[in-house]
């Protein structure tokens, strides 16, 4: 049996075999040797390619059978959704087409009940949310459904977006023609822009 | 029959009898070059959700700092936070991780992350150095014959497990030690405080939980999926525990 002292750690990660990978601990210095396969990897996740190589979503938030959480309650909503639209967009019939859209529009207040994930999260969630409302009704285009549908799935493998990255699917919401604004706040807004330029 | 009664006596150890030694978690990412301009922005960030935070060895790539609830390194290509308590669910633990790395990741412009690692340590006290070497052989984790081999102990002191696959891995050691608990006072002060030295043996339980593919930024939530992981890391210590149960 050995002794090991704790004027560091009781076990440090020198005492493991060499070759193995381990999250290093305070007193850890000497296991920089550890880093050199992470750094490999670098180079083949950076750039375009990036998400080609990143982890599996699900097996980053595999959980125990019968646990949840918000992030993996998203995760399973934002696939239903998904793949609602997913049928929609294969259905050239457009009825048929509307029937899966409106399927897929009853997931979005059930994610919206989710948007403390993020800000990014909520702000897409929001828009998506209002674009859905704003339609009143009329059916989406095909080009609208594919939009939406990039959206969702973008946001399923990456559900922590950055603000900055969900303004730019906003952008791409609105270049399609929907309005993923709540109703009114335009006019809000150009009657306060007026109102400051008197 | 008294092997066997010891044996099940044993068995019957739970991940809830060992008492939590530290709790890291640790992010790795590319070199971050920023770390030359940014340490201390980092820290005086950090000083809102920490208390009295004290650094302990700083240079250029390499900053430690401690604060009233644990342990920080930042790297170049690393950083990590450790406490030495981790309440029941890891709720707290979480949120402290949480608030680190988010600065960390912020100010570094950290977008992918090459490595994350939860590693928790327990250990539980045994009389005598016997009878936590028996504690752990008659945990009988495989399926070696417990015998003196090499001309050493009687059984395996340590044992070792790693799963991994192209996602995730994790690497599990129980072992039997003495600890020595060693508190040197310096000589002008041994008047007041003597010289303490304690070793208590025990087993220890090591458990890294790890990503083995980077994991984006924007694809992890540090405070959700601590807290799961705490969960998980629990759940499969107890089960290792109990002789091999999922």
């Amino acid at each position: 049996m050995s002794d090991t002292k704790i004027t560091v750690l009781p076990i440090s990660p020198n005492n493991a075999p060499a070759s193995q990978d381990e999250t290093r601990l305070p007193a850890g210095k000497t296991a920089e040797s550890s880093l050199s396969s992470g750094s490999a990897v670098v180079g083949l996740t950076q750039g375009s390619l990036a998400i080609k190589h990143s982890i599996d979503i699900d097996r980053l938030w595999e959980t125990a059978h019968g646990e949840s959480s918000n992030v993996v309650r998203a995760l399973e909503l934002l696939k239903q959704t998904a793949d609602y639209l997913s049928e929609a967009r294969k259905n050239e019939n457009p009825i048929d087409a509307d029937r899966f859209v409106q399927r897929a529009q009853l997931g979005l207040p059930k994610l919206f009940a989710l948007r403390s994930i993020g800000d990014g999260f909520g702000l897409l969630i929001n828009s998506l949310y209002y674009a859905s409302l704003n339609l009143r009704g009329t059916p989406m285009s095909h080009a609208q459904i594919d939009v939406v549908w990039r959206t969702l799935r973008e946001l399923r493998t990456h559900p922590v977006i950055s603000v900055e990255q969900a303004v730019q699917h906003v952008e791409e919401l609105e270049r399609c023609g929907l309005e993923p604004d709540p109703a009114g706040l335009g006019e809000l807004l150009e009657d306060f822009e007026s109102a400051e330029d008197a | 029959m008294l092997y066997y009664a010891a044996q099940s006596m044993h068995n019957a150890l739970t991940i809830d009898d060992f008492k939590t030694y530290s709790a890291t978690c640790e992010v790795r990412y590319g070199n971050a070059y920023l770390i030359y301009d940014r340490t201390g922005r980092i820290l005086e960030n950090l000083r809102d959700s920490f208390t009295d935070i004290q650094v302990v060895t700083a240079s250029p790539p390499q900053t430690t700092f401690t604060s009233d609830e644990g342990t920080f390194v930042l790297e170049l290509g690393a950083c990590r936070f450790t406490s030495p308590k981790i309440e029941k669910g890891g709720e707290t633990f979480a949120k402290r991780c949480k608030t680190f790395f988010d600065t960390v990741a912020s100010e570094l412009n950290i977008s992918v992350f090459t490595r994350i690692g939860l590693r928790y340590i327990a250990r539980k006290d045994f009389k005598d150095e016997e009878a936590a070497r028996k504690a752990v052989a008659s945990l009988e984790l495989t399926s070696l014959k417990p015998a003196k081999r090499f001309n050493s102990s009687d059984g395996p002191t340590e044992v070792l497990f790693r799963w991994e696959d192209s996602q995730i891995g994790a690497f599990v050691r129980i072992k039997a030690e003495t600890t020595s608990f060693k508190l040197n006072v310096p000589l002008e002060a041994r008047d007041i405080v003597p010289n303490t030295e304690r070793k208590t043996p025990g087993v220890t339980i090591d458990i890294d939980y790890y990503t083995m593919a980077p994991v984006e930024r924007e694809q992890w939530e540090a405070e959700e999926w601590l807290r799961q992981r705490y969960r998980i890391i629990k759940k499969e210590a107890d089960g290792i525990l109990r002789g091999g149960a999922t």
